[in-house]
């Protein structure tokens, strides 16, 4: 079979999953717990091996080689010029391959790990259908080869995370924190609509209406030309408002400032949803879109300023925030939120690879993060609270208690900090490096704030993190006795490790997460970045427009790239974005090579002393996190951290209540009662009264027919005569 | 006017014959049963179908001194007409049977009645046009009170009769007028000597005489102001023939007006269109208004039906558009087409459901119906969705043809009011969907459970043409294109 129309099965395998296992629970005919799981499971891992195979394939292609299917043309309207067609087709380019591969192997693991997971619990039939439609429109997302597509994606993992988060929704609150992460979804989709309006209108402008990636590519010079005016607002450039209002969508699904309030409550979902969906694939689908649209976000300047600003504050904001934390996947969600921010650094800097390196290894100790959670809240008989646990690794090595789980984490710990050499160091340096070295042609100095931003987020996130796993694993277990604060003991000898379906995926999450760093640029070790190498020729190719259309000193380009572009112009396009390597090749790049080791050795200094200061307090001088109880008396500032800035309670009172009052009084007791109803109701019964009246004329006597027929003679003559 | 004299009417022949073989088969086999009757009657109009598409030339030709004409537009009323009559026995066999009117007479006068409506399709002359009128009407007066032990069918009878009479006798004036303005009563000859002296010869003679034409039809049709009977005798007459004359009466009856008014008075069109739009609102309006608070389903289609004969004047007025009135016609044609199928669905639910005597006609008998009978209740909810004009079905396309010909026209009030009149019309389409759907049955119900397969046939193909007419799945599978554009090819080439 020729490998463009493998590209549909990859999406195809978990609906067919979605079906068998979705009729089964809709007959009320429940498969066998283990057969469910293995078809769900199996079916991911047939799209993974598919996903790989295409890999392969396309690694054999030259660089800019593509696979493109078109499944069915979709939506086709009007005709010549003003055809507007959309095709339901895919994309496999080497931008979804990583992201295909990326989201069908974790998924697979996390499914295997699901298995074990779920065992015991009733609804699994229910749970492993809403998993696979994730998985199916998951991929529809990361393959589709236009917007549209995208946004069917968007808004299928959108529902899928709304069910799931709510699965277990005879429990009112977590209902409602599916209700929340729906709605602020819907928020941020809007301005995504918005963006995409945009693009459509101009796009009709330029001739040629469609949203298919390379049009829109193709078309991005002639757009750049544009600008709309917004009432009230002013004139601005097409390109910079579609590149804001995506990313509010991106704001919405990533979970940033404003709208990552939905995340954390989202943890009330199964934690293998919370590792599969609100860490490692849905919550980065903003990532892949504003590196999917580097092509337009290189053009849009002040765009791209917002996606790296927010970034960097989200990334310190929530880590922030994430150390005060004391329920285990609540740290961890936070910690999500601030580690997003990250990859919207890079991408919001022009530096699409390094995001999406981010984004693929943080799927990675991030799953990994999560799945070791869920397996201490099994271990510890569903205890959340970090303040009830501890000493689950403790020990020589045949004492420890959770031996596997432990291990992985501790080390998904020092990814995450930001240790070398493991990914997750490899990965965020590559961000803080290009976020420094890149100019913003908009405000000066950002970059720079930007960047110590990312500095700043990086210390706490060594700390909190240090603190968690600390609690977690060390010290002594504090979850044997009862207190006013806590009713329920679980004495020490009942935590047992998790069965072997669960601690396997961790290890197998591991390798990964270890191995990966050494696909990135790693200057320590001298190696070539392969990763950029990778991705180059997609998320890149935006940026050769940019360098015809701006020259060498256009804006946003890296500072590096400046000299080489000068020297070359021929070849400026590509040495632009090897900003790093090209200097380092070249004359005149040594000080900034320097600079680089100098930046690295900091971001080391500061991810070691974050770990060193964490495990001073919590590991060797057993400061304890307040019991509830002791809460009302800390400080102002950890009592802020605590309540997360009092965010919620602000969106509350800003936003949620006014609204509430608004349309209960106002929308709803009047408009909608009096004058929707009202007219409504009225002209119903006008109708019916108009009807009933009208027919006391059809009395059944024969004679007043003929004399109404005779009126209407004398009308119809009347009108054809004199008329 | 060559080849053989009979040619252009033998379908009417066939039919007419088998009219008297019923009668005599009645007359000298005393053990002929009713169905056998019906047999020979279903094989007759099948074979004159047959013969209608079969013997039919590209070429108009006309006969017996341009009495009759056969062309295309005659085609396309014969099968029309035909379906709808061949439709309406498959509804009567066993309906007759139960409510004990099974007589061999009945399908006799269907056959006339079918002839009747085929001579007004192929009418080229004034005279034929009363003939057929006439033919048609006399034989669905006895059929309307076939049902003599049934008050209100006799009572029904009675009433078309007297005003049927009134009517007849506004349309012979209004023949008489035109041939007193004109000198003939040749459709074509009408159509020549206004050709040939012009506007000015638009006399009030001639007005009234157009007045009285569109009057006569107009009763016919059953469009307001002239459609009081309507409602009294649908309800009277036995269902088949209620279904029969919603169908075949009304598509023969605007086959006639729109064969007069083109054909024959193209050149004054500017006077009769605006009539014919007032007649369309009005008709429309008062058909839907009057249905709202019916509690009875028989009665409410046939106020339906009113509000239909409302929408298919829509399409007649569009003919004003310039050069696009063969696509008016063909939106006429489809619509009656759909009309034909949905509604005959609908009334052929009826009579599935009816017990013994009991015509199952209250909105109320069908309460839970969803839960008794799921087929019928699945099947009579897409025949009321299809009259309520819900896309995919048959209803919701010849909606759209009709309103969009209107369109082209620049009717654009009348539109409006037309979809007004659509939206409002769904309230009393959907009323018995919701009883049968949400709410439960009452216990005490005893289902008809007799097999009846020509009643279940007839149930199929009305079903499925509701929605191949809508979707037009099938012809799109054997790559053929539209039935609206297939049946304006028709038309193009005799208008």
């Amino acid at each position: 079979m020729h490998s463009t129309s493998l590209i549909a099965l990859i999406p195809l395998f978990p609906l067919l999953g979605v079906l068998v296992n979705g009729v089964s629970v809709w007959r009320r005919k429940e498969l066998p717990r283990k057969t469910v799981g293995r078809i769900a499971a199996g079916s991911v891992f047939l799209s993974a091996l598919t996903a790989t195979y295409l890999f392969v394939r396309l690694a054999q292609l030259p660089d800019d080689g593509k696979f493109h299917q078109v499944v069915f043309s979709w939506i086709v309207a009007g005709r010549d010029a003003d055809l507007f067609s959309i095709p339901f087709a895919f994309t496999f380019d080497r931008l979804s391959a990583v992201m295909a591969l990326t989201v069908c192997w974790v998924g697979f693991l996390i499914h295997v790990y699901s298995i074990g997971y779920m065992a015991e619990d009733p609804s699994v039939g229910r749970y492993f259908t809403y998993l696979n439609l994730f998985m199916f429109a998951m991929l529809l997302l990361v393959l589709g080869s236009n917007l549209i597509v995208l946004f069917i994606g968007w808004e299928g993992v959108g529902l899928c995370s709304y069910l799931l988060i709510g699965f277990w929704f005879e429990d009112n609150e977590k209902a409602s924190a599916g209700k929340k992460a729906f709605i602020v979804n819907r928020i941020g989709d809007f301005g995504f609509l918005l963006g995409m309006f945009f693009l459509t209108w101009g796009m009709a402008q330029v001739g040629g209406m469609s949203l298919e990636y390379d049009k829109l590519q193709e078309a991005i010079l002639k757009l750049k030309e544009m600008a709309v005016t917004l009432p009230g607002f002013g004139t601005f450039p097409l390109l910079e408002i579609v590149g804001v209002c995506m990313f509010i969508g991106a704001t919405g699904k990533s979970a940033q400032i404003p709208l990552y309030i939905w995340l954390p409550d989202a943890m009330a979902g199964p934690t293998p949803v919370s590792a599969l969906i609100h860490a490692a694939t849905m919550v980065t689908a903003g990532v892949y879109m504003v590196a999917r649209m580097g092509f337009l976000y290189s053009l849009a300047p002040f765009a791209s300023t917002v996606v790296a600003l927010v970034g960097g504050l989200t990334a310190l904001f929530a880590a922030t925030i994430g150390i005060a934390q004391n329920d285990i996947k609540k740290v961890l969600a936070y910690s999500t939120v601030s580690q997003l921010g990250y990859m919207f650094m890079g991408v919001g800097v022009g530096a699409y690879s390094a995001g999406i390196f981010h984004l693929v290894t943080h799927a990675f100790f991030k799953a990994c993060l999560f799945l070791g959670s869920g397996a201490v809240i099994m271990a510890c008989h569903h205890e959340q609270d970090i303040r009830r646990m501890g000493a689950l690794w403790t020990g020589r090595w045949s004492e420890k208690k959770m031996k596997w789980t432990g291990l992985t984490f501790i080390l998904a710990t020092l990814c995450i900090a930001g240790l070398p050499p493991f990914s997750g160091f490899v990965s965020k340096d590559e961000i803080l490096w290009m976020a420094f070295s890149t100019p913003n042609s908009v405000y000066p100095t950002v970059h720079k704030f930007i960047w110590g931003l990312g500095v700043a987020g990086a210390f706490c996130t060594a700390f909190y993190m240090t603190r968690l796993t600390v609690l977690t694993f060390g010290g002594e277990y504090r979850g044997g006795e009862h207190s006013h604060d806590f009713h329920h003991a679980l004495p020490h000898e009942k935590v047992h490790e998790v069965p072997k379906v669960m601690w396997v995926p961790l290890v197998i999450l591991m390798v990964g997460f270890v191995s990966l760093g050494f696909l990135g640029k790693s200057r320590i070790f001298s190696g070539d970045n392969a990763f950029h190498h990778w991705l180059a020729p997609v998320v890149d190719a935006g940026s050769h427009e940019k360098a015809l259309l701006e020259g060498p000193a256009g804006a946003l380009l890296p500072a590096a790239g400046e000299a080489a572009a000068a020297e070359d112009p021929g070849h400026g396009a590509v040495a632009v974005h090897e900003p790093a390597e090209a200097p380092a090749k070249e004359e005149g790049g040594e000080a900034e090579h320097k600079l680089e080791m100098m930046l690295m050795g900091l971001s080391v200094a500061v991810a070691a002393l974050g770990v060193l200061l964490g495990y001073l307090v919590y590991g060797v001088r057993k400061v304890r996190p307040p019991m509830p109880s002791e809460e009302k008396s800390v400080g102002p500032a950890h009592k802020a951290l605590l309540n997360k800035y009092w965010v919620d309670e602000i969106y509350q009172a800003l936003i949620v209540n006014p609204i509430r009052v608004a349309s209960e009084s106002l929308l709803w007791k009047i408009f909608d009662v009096k004058v929707v109803d009202g007219t409504v109701n009225g002209v119903a019964r006008t109708a019916k009264e108009v009807s009933a009246e009208g027919l006391k004329l059809q009395n059944g006597i024969v004679t007043s027919y003929a004399f109404y027929m005779v009126l209407g003679v004398a009308v119809v003559l009347g009108y054809l005569i004199l008329g | 006017m060559e080849g053989f004299l009979l040619k252009p009417i033998a379908p009417h022949l066939i039919v007419i014959a088998a009219g008297c073989l019923v009668l005599l088969m009645r007359a000298y086999g005393k053990k002929t049963s009713a169905g056998a009757s019906g047999a020979v009657t279903l094989a007759s109009l099948v074979l004159a179908l047959a013969a209608s598409v079969f013997l039919h030339g590209d070429a108009a030709k006309s006969a017996f001194s341009g009495m009759v004409v056969d062309d295309n537009f005659s085609l396309l009323v014969t099968v029309l007409v035909l379906f709808s009559g061949i439709l309406c026995v498959m509804l009567s066999f066993d309906y007759l049977k139960r409510i004990g009117i099974a007589q061999a007479e009945f399908y006799s006068l269907v056959l006339f009645a079918v002839s009747g409506m085929m001579f007004l399709g192929s009418a080229s002359d004034l005279v034929t046009v009363f003939l057929g009128v006439e033919i048609m009407s006399i034989s669905i007066y006895v059929l309307v009170g076939f049902n003599r032990g049934r008050m209100e069918s006799t009572e029904a009878a009675l009433k078309y009769l007297i005003l049927g009479a009134f009517a007849s006798g506004f349309l012979l004036y209004g023949i008489a007028m035109i041939y007193g303005a004109t000198g003939t009563t040749n459709i074509a000859q009408v159509a020549e000597f206004f050709k040939t002296h012009g506007p000015s010869q638009i006399s009030p003679l001639f007005m009234v005489g157009l007045a009285l034409l569109v009057i006569g039809f107009g009763f016919k049709i059953g469009a307001a102001p002239f459609h009081m009977w309507v409602p009294d005798v649908y309800q009277g007459a036995p269902t088949s023939i209620t279904a029969f004359m919603a169908t075949g009466v009304k598509a023969a009856g605007v086959a006639v007006v729109v064969r007069v008014l083109m054909f024959a008075f193209p050149e004054s069109m500017d006077r009769w269109v605006p009539l014919i739009q007032l007649l369309a609102m009005v008709t429309m309006t008062v058909g839907n208004i009057a249905a709202l608070t019916q509690k009875n389903l028989k009665r409410m289609l046939a106020y339906s039906s009113i509000a239909h004969a409302g929408y298919i004047l829509v399409g007649l007025a569009a003919v004003y558009s310039q050069g696009f009135a063969e696509k008016a016609v063909s939106a006429v044609f489809f619509y009656l087409l759909a009309y034909t199928v949905m509604n005959i669905g609908a009334f052929a639910i009826m009579i599935l459901l009816g017990r013994d005597s009991d015509e199952y006609e209250n909105i109320d008998d069908y309460k839970g119906l969803a839960q008794r009978r799921p087929w019928a209740a699945f099947f009579l909810a897409l025949f009321l969705l299809s009259l309520a004009g819900i896309p995919p079905t048959a209803g919701f396309a010849g909606k759209f043809y009709v309103f969009t010909a209107a369109m082209r026209a620049g009717f654009v009030a009348l539109v409006i009011i037309g979809v007004l009149n659509s939206a409002l019309s769904a309230y009393y389409y959907l009323r018995p969907l919701i009883i049968m759907y949400m709410s439960d049955p009452d216990a005490d119900i005893v289902e008809n459970t007799e097999r009846r397969p020509a009643l279940i046939v007839a149930i199929g193909v009305t079903a499925v043409l509701t929605l191949e007419l809508g979707m037009g799945l099938l012809a799109y599978l054997a790559g053929g294109g539209s039935y609206y554009e297939m049946i304006s090819g028709y038309l193009a080439r005799v208008m």
